[in-house]
């Protein structure tokens, strides 16, 4: 489970710089040292994203990324190396044409933070602040969205299992829904992935029955 | 050659904090007398007063004058609030200041350089003793802005790191000194410690204030609720008053009662120059040497513009009373000696605790603090039934 605090400290991460500006480069390397990152500047060519992207790892990188490069994701371009995607990685946005296209773009591309160019160095701890721990937040709404997403599939296994035992055990729907909740934490499942296996198992029950009726 | 140059020296000599700021005064007129006299140093420093009063408003006016009339490096604030007023004028105009107060860190603008104590110097020393020898449920107190405001963050996060709490936090604007709330809170959370962020009048009142309630409840105040500051020096303890001086803990870099040569002449010299003062604080060395090693940064780069200055300023090092000081090329604050002292009735510090070696100045905590913030004191794990 995801922890709620923040990351306030961001000693041992890696800055990459993707950038041609070098007065940006120089401040931001200047005080991520400070802040005791280490700096990787990738001068990126014209081709797409450099490849060191694909291996970034979203707890140990964050990536300084230059709007004013022309290969982001606008262009239906981008793709680290292979064509893979926008880093999941947190990503703070060198801003130097404040137009909306370019915005928009960063945004695509995972920017969670702004800078404004050129850049101040007062302003680069509250970005990281905010680009990692924004992106943080994110990843743990995107898993619980998932897992919300898969249970509410299993919705209907807790349905059926209801009903049956309802049936089985004559209880209403709320003795019914009580029972297997119960039984659902000794078996330490979720109420779906407990439901799931009592459906299957009377399903199972069904076929056998039906089976043997119909060999007599 | 003997090159001179105008320098600023912005310090609130009356108001709420004035006590301070005219010992860091007396402290910055102290260097520049010094290297005055000296014909040999190559440099000699005009300076220039403003005091604005404790009022933050009068601060950044005071800055675009002396820039307006030549000055290019400016040595003074005391709060944080007053510094990040400034910063922006020192900005815009290609200056720099010197940043002479412990402060509570997180901040490294381009154009201070920062000679004072940063948190891992007072906060992480201070935390660590009380905890060994005192206790772990702590009382939090300061004055409402920033400077508290981080402090007890950090001690917050200090304390969970070592298992204690933080039992109680009450703050009250600068300059108010209607303390008596405090107290009754203090007194029925009964804490070990309390650890006070006040400054100026407001701390004053409180340190007499509490001692006399504890005298009137037949409480040894000192032993029983002990106060610890990282913002209490010696003219301080003048400013209290003789019923509630002594007993106090106070973290810094400096206390006149540093039992070195250098530091016998510097006292000497102060008390010879300032003879209505009773002695040097922490925030009057902690200016003598940011003027002192601005000079020599100014002799460094043979001009007082901004960038030449700032290259020069990375590495000067000083024999300052307190023991070595060194300007830390990477972030531009200053390796400085922590140390504890307990108060005394003849308003001087008994040094209980000493580093014994210049520290690495570390701002933004990293290494000190742990990567994620301290955990709430709420539990996130609750039974139903």
């Amino acid at each position: 489970m995801r922890s709620n605090r923040y990351v306030q400290n961001f000693r041992q991460r890696r800055a990459l710089i993707l950038s041609r500006d070098w007065r940006a480069i120089e401040t931001i390397s200047a005080m991520a040292a400070r802040l005791g990152m280490s700096i990787e500047s990738v001068v990126p060519d014209d081709g797409g994203l450099p490849p060191i992207l694909d291996v970034a790892d979203a707890q140990c990188d964050v990536l300084f990324l230059d709007g004013d490069l022309n290969f982001l994701p606008e262009t239906g371009q981008g793709g680290a190396g292979g064509g893979s995607g926008p880093p999941h990685i947190p990503v703070i946005g060198l801003v130097g044409i404040e137009a909306p296209s370019r915005l928009r773009a960063l945004m695509q591309f995972g920017a969670t933070a702004f800078l404004s160019k050129p850049v101040h160095s007062g302003s680069i701890f509250s970005a990281l602040y905010l680009a990692i721990n924004t992106f943080d937040n994110m990843s743990g709404l995107r898993l619980s969205i998932q897992e919300l997403e898969h249970r509410r599939r299993y919705r209907r296994h807790v349905i059926k299992a209801v009903t049956l035992v309802m049936k089985s055990r004559s209880l209403d729907d709320e003795g019914a829904f009580a029972l297997l909740r119960k039984e659902a934490m000794r078996a330490r499942l979720s109420l779906e992935a407990y439901c799931e296996g009592v459906v299957q198992r009377s399903t199972a029950r069904s076929l056998d029955e039906k089976g043997r009726r119909q060999g007599t | 050659m003997v090159r001179e140059y105008p320098i600023g020296l912005l310090f609130s000599v009356t108001g709420s904090y004035g006590t301070v700021g005219a010992s860091m005064l007396h402290g910055a007129r102290l260097a520049c007398r010094q290297i005055n006299a000296d014909p040999e140093f190559g440099v000699r420093l005009s300076p220039i007063e403003h005091n604005p009063g404790s009022d933050l408003n009068a601060y950044a006016p005071a800055v675009e004058t002396m820039i307006s009339s030549g000055v290019r490096n400016v040595i003074g604030c005391y709060t944080s609030s007053s510094r990040k007023e400034v910063i922006p004028v020192f900005e815009k105009r290609d200056a720099l200041l010197w940043y002479p107060t412990h402060y509570e860190g997180f901040e490294s603008s381009s154009n201070v350089i920062y000679t004072g104590a940063a948190p891992n110097h007072h906060m992480l020393p201070l935390v660590d003793y009380f905890t060994r020898h005192i206790g772990h449920r702590v009382f939090c107190i300061g004055s409402n802005y920033i400077w508290a405001w981080e402090s007890n963050r950090i001690l917050r996060e200090e304390l969970a790191q070592r298992h204690g709490t933080v039992v109680g936090e009450r703050y009250l604007p600068v300059g108010e000194t209607d303390v008596d709330c405090i107290v009754e809170a203090i007194f029925a959370a009964e804490p070990d410690i309390i650890f006070n962020s006040l400054i100026g009048e407001s701390a004053y009142a409180f340190f007499r204030a509490f001692r006399a309630a504890c005298c009137s409840r037949g409480i040894d105040q000192a032993q029983r609720y002990p106060i610890a500051s990282c913002n209490l020096s010696e003219p301080e303890l003048d400013s209290i008053g003789p019923d509630a001086v002594d007993g106090h803990l106070s973290s810094s870099v400096y206390f006149a009662s540093i039992d070195t040569i250098a530091n016998r002449e510097f006292v000497s010299r102060y008390n010879t120059a300032f003879p209505d003062n009773h002695g040097p604080s922490a925030e009057a060395e902690a200016a003598y040497v940011a003027t002192i090693l601005l000079a020599q940064s100014l002799r460094a780069a043979g001009t007082d513009t901004m960038n030449d200055v700032k290259t020069c300023a990375a590495n000067q090092r000083l024999r300052a009373p307190q023991g070595e000081v060194v300007i830390d090329p990477e972030t531009f604050h200053t390796y400085l000696t922590p140390r504890i002292g307990r108060s005394r009735a003849d308003r001087h510090f008994d040094i209980v605790y000493d580093a014994g070696n210049p520290v690495a100045p570390d701002p933004y905590l990293i290494n000190s603090t742990s990567i994620l913030e301290a955990s709430p004191l709420r539990p996130s794990f609750r039974i139903v039934s």
